[in-house]
């Protein structure tokens, strides 16, 4: 079994590598054109150009090229930023925390509240209150992040003025004290984890919605609540727990679409993290940081993806397959 | 179960209360008695010369704050500034510029003759990131302490602005040794002579924390701290008091903000220009006849009013440079909204309109960078005359390489310094600069390119004017390209926090037409 995932997810990733190489390159234009296509930005001379062109390893063939990126791929070094005129690994290091930070408590966050709000309507299923729960939930799952995000952003923060604009923390905050860098950061990250949730909450929602009402109509549910269990109890106990699985694998699935989720969430806040940074490499062409953050990105999803395949089997031993279940008879 | 329920209720009570308003940041500045001025601008790099940001002139901007050059200038023009006053000699090729005495860098080393030649010997080798044309200075020699004389390889009227006022001197105790400047990104690559040491940036955010220098040659600096932040924002950050002050384009939006009480102040000379770039290889846009009537088919006017909010900003001079620069040449040819004129042009040249009033035989199209309300108004002002305009949105990149290999009929674009020196005329069409913004397809007029290299020889001003006057009026009457209009910048500020701010004469060093202006803070008049 784990011979197959790691050949499989192996396959896929040298794949990706591929393409991580490939595709910057194959988009229109390269970074010395960015430089040039800004509006206020400097005029370059020939010479200036050709230095730039050198210094960056530009003129050399697409081959020199290559094997440098499969070098610098195989030591985990990139190379510098053209934009940050920085290492890519310690530009990654840097942005990282902030995005892990936003991604984990919203990841948290909007799995608790879809897991309990899941479980109520489905239990309450056919009542008014599901139905306006499941109408909301819909809704919000078919709103774009950005727009989320801006919403909350005009209200909290241009109206009411509660939470900062922009940034991940105060410039320069004349403090200490722990306790102050932690409020101050925690202030800055409310809005971009309520954003993230909201947008990520809804398909929990609804999977765990269904999978209740699925288990609630099985038999032995029947049976227990003719023992007498308490609702509760038969809640969070007996239907919880079978409906655990298919939210196992979606939980998973999720982490890995957050972190692109943050790419919008992270330039609408200006919040300093991997997914800002990724937009302005893209911007900008810079093929260093745009290898050095999708492979960030691309590791991380196979990573839970890897980490779902492996786990589901010992979570369930019905999905080993026939072949195992019939040795073990 | 309840349990959780407990714990999500302690995060959102941990969240409500870290929701006070950020009222106390301001003040937690200013409790230590320090005057501070928070600035809103986008991350610009790493500040040493070598590695600043390009993308935009905050880069140069921050850059400026650390180092000194020979020359700068205030809101009167060229002042002297490292060099207290420079001689020329009569072939036009040697510049002796004489020295403050006594001036130290950050480090306490004195900055003295050997650090200017061998700043400049060094960005002969490693270019300045700002255009800096180092091609033109022949040697660079010392002629005593306080003096050094910098020979140039031909003449170069706009030398004292576009060199000796941009290149930053850097000490040579440091960079003597540094092999890959581009690299180099110790704490050392910051110390110069300027009036701010960086106390602080934070690249990840890309906010900056400048500290006065205490003993700055050319007077006492006047605020103990200047800071960049880099908000989203810089209009609804103001308002928030995240920034004491920032820069926007947008009329209706500096009105606003000023009508809140803070102060605003245009940019002046506007020093900049949105415009219409043709590719003058096209097959039918080669011929100048249709490019003047579209000149006439677009109501400028309308459309600067249209998208700055503001009926006074200026029409697009069609000789480039704008109508409130020195060197604007007033009896340039102008081309008036008149649809009858572009339709009976249009008529001469054979693109007869069908049933439907459209010119079956002239299909254009407009490459744009990000979505363009220019490029909207074209479309609808064009249709009224009969051609059919087709508008493409690519991105930066995209846009520069389509130029660069000469795929587009038009493109709009936008530029800064147009109210410095008038040699980037010949620097945009002449095909030397890179800049594809300014035109691949070379502006192939022997007249033009003649007077651009005649007017780098004539140091004396009225004889340059005269010929950059000639060259505008051939760019008005060839129209390689047709500037929409001439927008304002505007910086919104608090003026309880800082009121120093002034236009820098012809805009900060090469033409930059913003207020970030390092002599604002130095009290040496």
């Amino acid at each position: 079994m784990i011979k197959k995932v790691v050949s499989l997810y192996g396959f896929v990733f040298v794949l990706l590598i591929l393409l991580n190489f490939f595709l910057p390159r194959l988009m229109p234009g390269g970074p010395i054109e960015y430089l040039e296509g800004l509006d206020s930005g400097p005029v370059l001379t020939e010479e200036q150009k050709q230095m730039m062109k050198e210094y960056y390893q530009l003129d050399d063939s697409l081959g020199e090229q290559f094997l440098n990126y499969i070098q610098g791929m195989l030591t985990f070094d990139f190379g510098n930023s053209f934009i940050h005129k920085q290492p890519v690994t310690e530009l990654v290091f840097d942005h990282l925390p902030y995005t892990l930070w936003i991604v984990g408590i919203s990841t948290v966050f909007s799995l608790a509240l879809g897991i309990l709000l899941g479980l109520w309507s489905g239990w309450f299923h056919h009542k008014h209150g599901d139905r306006r729960l499941m109408l909301t939930m819909m809704a919000l799952g078919a709103l774009p992040e950005f727009l989320v995000g801006m919403i909350l952003l005009l209200i909290f923060s241009v109206y009411l003025g509660y939470f900062p604009m922009s940034g991940a923390s105060t410039p320069f905050l004349n403090t200490d004290s722990w306790w102050g860098v932690m409020v101050d950061s925690i202030h800055h990250a409310t809005l971009p984890i309520i954003s993230l949730t909201i947008i990520s909450v809804s398909s929990t929602y609804l999977l765990v919605r269904n999978e209740t009402i699925q288990v609630i109509a099985s038999p032995f549910i029947e049976f227990a609540r003719m023992k007498g269990i308490k609702h509760n109890r038969l809640l969070y106990r007996h239907i919880f727990k079978n409906a655990l699985l298919p939210i196992f694998t979606l939980m998973m699935i999720r982490i890995g679409a957050l972190f692109t989720g943050a790419i919008f969430i992270e330039a609408l806040f200006s919040y300093p993290g991997i997914g800002k940074l990724l937009k302005e490499a893209v911007l900008s062409r810079d093929y260093p940081l745009m290898h050095g953050l999708f492979f960030v990105f691309s590791a991380l999803i196979l990573f839970f993806n890897a980490l779902a395949d492996y786990l589901y089997p010992k979570l369930d031993p019905r999905v080993k397959g026939g072949t195992k279940v019939a040795k073990d008879l | 179960m309840k349990k959780v329920l407990y714990l999500l209720l302690a995060a959102v009570m941990v969240l409500t209360a870290a929701c006070s308003p950020s009222s106390e940041n301001a003040t937690s500045t200013d409790s230590s008695g320090k005057k501070v001025v928070r600035i809103g601008w986008q991350n610009s790099g790493f500040p040493s010369p070598f590695t600043f940001d390009t993308q935009g002139p905050g880069g140069f901007l921050r850059n400026s704050f650390l180092f000194d050059t020979l020359t700068w200038k205030d809101d009167t023009g060229v002042i002297p500034w490292l060099a207290t006053s420079w001689e020329v000699s009569s072939n036009n090729l040697e510049y002796t510029f004489t020295l403050v005495k006594d001036v130290k860098f950050h480090d306490g080393k004195p900055l003295t003759a050997d650090d200017v030649v061998f700043s400049y010997d060094y960005f002969k080798k490693h270019s300045f990131q700002w255009n800096v044309d180092m091609t033109k200075v022949a040697s660079v020699q010392k002629v005593s302490d306080t003096q050094v004389k910098i020979t140039l390889a031909e003449p170069y009227a706009p030398f004292i602005t576009e060199i000796a006022g941009k290149l930053p001197i850097i000490p040579k105790h440091i960079w003597s040794s540094v092999e890959k400047p581009l690299e180099y990104k110790d704490n050392k690559a910051l110390i110069g002579s300027g009036p701010f040491t960086l106390k602080n940036y934070d690249s990840t955010t890309g906010n900056y924390q400048f500290a006065k220098n205490e003993n700055y040659f050319k007077g006492k600096v006047t605020v103990d701290e200047v800071q960049y932040i880099a908000v989203e924002n810089r209009m609804l950050s103001l308002q928030n008091n995240e920034i004491d002050g920032g820069m926007t384009f947008n009329y209706t939006e500096a009105k606003k903000v000023e009508s809140l009480g803070y102060k605003n102040l245009k940019s002046k000379p506007t020093g900049s220009a949105v415009r219409v770039v043709f590719n003058l290889n096209h097959e039918q846009l080669k011929d100048k006849r249709l490019r003047q009537a579209i000149a006439y088919a677009l109501d400028r006017a309308a459309i600067a009013e249209k998208i700055t909010g503001n009926s006074e900003v200026m029409v697009g001079s069609a000789g480039v440079i704008p109508p409130d620069s020195d060197w604007y040449n007033a009896n340039v040819k102008k081309y008036d909204y008149n649809v009858d004129q572009a339709n009976k042009i249009l008529d001469e040249l054979g693109y007869t309109k069908n049933a439907n009033g459209i010119r079956d035989g002239l299909k254009l199209s407009v490459t744009v960078n990000a979505t363009s309300q220019e490029a909207e108004l074209m479309k609808s002002m064009l249709a009224k005359v009969g051609i059919d305009l087709k508008i493409q949105t690519v991105d930066a990149a995209t846009f520069s390489s389509a130029m660069a290999e000469g795929n587009f009929d038009m493109t709009i674009t936008g530029h800064i310094g147009l109210s410095g020196d008038p040699d980037f005329l010949r620097l945009w069409f002449s095909g030397k600069a890179g800049n594809s913004l300014a035109g691949k397809g070379v502006f192939n007029n022997e007249k033009f390119q003649e007077l651009a290299n005649q007017q780098l020889t004539k140091l004396d001003e009225k004889e340059r004017k005269e010929v950059i006057n000639q060259m505008q009026d051939i760019l008005a009457e060839e129209l390689p390209t047709l500037v929409l209009y001439h927008r304002p910048f505007y910086y919104l500020y608090n003026a309880k926090v800082f009121d120093g701010w002034f236009n820098t004469a012809g805009g900060i060093a090469d033409g930059i037409p913003l207020t970030d202006n390092k002599a604002a803070f130095v009290d040496y008049k």
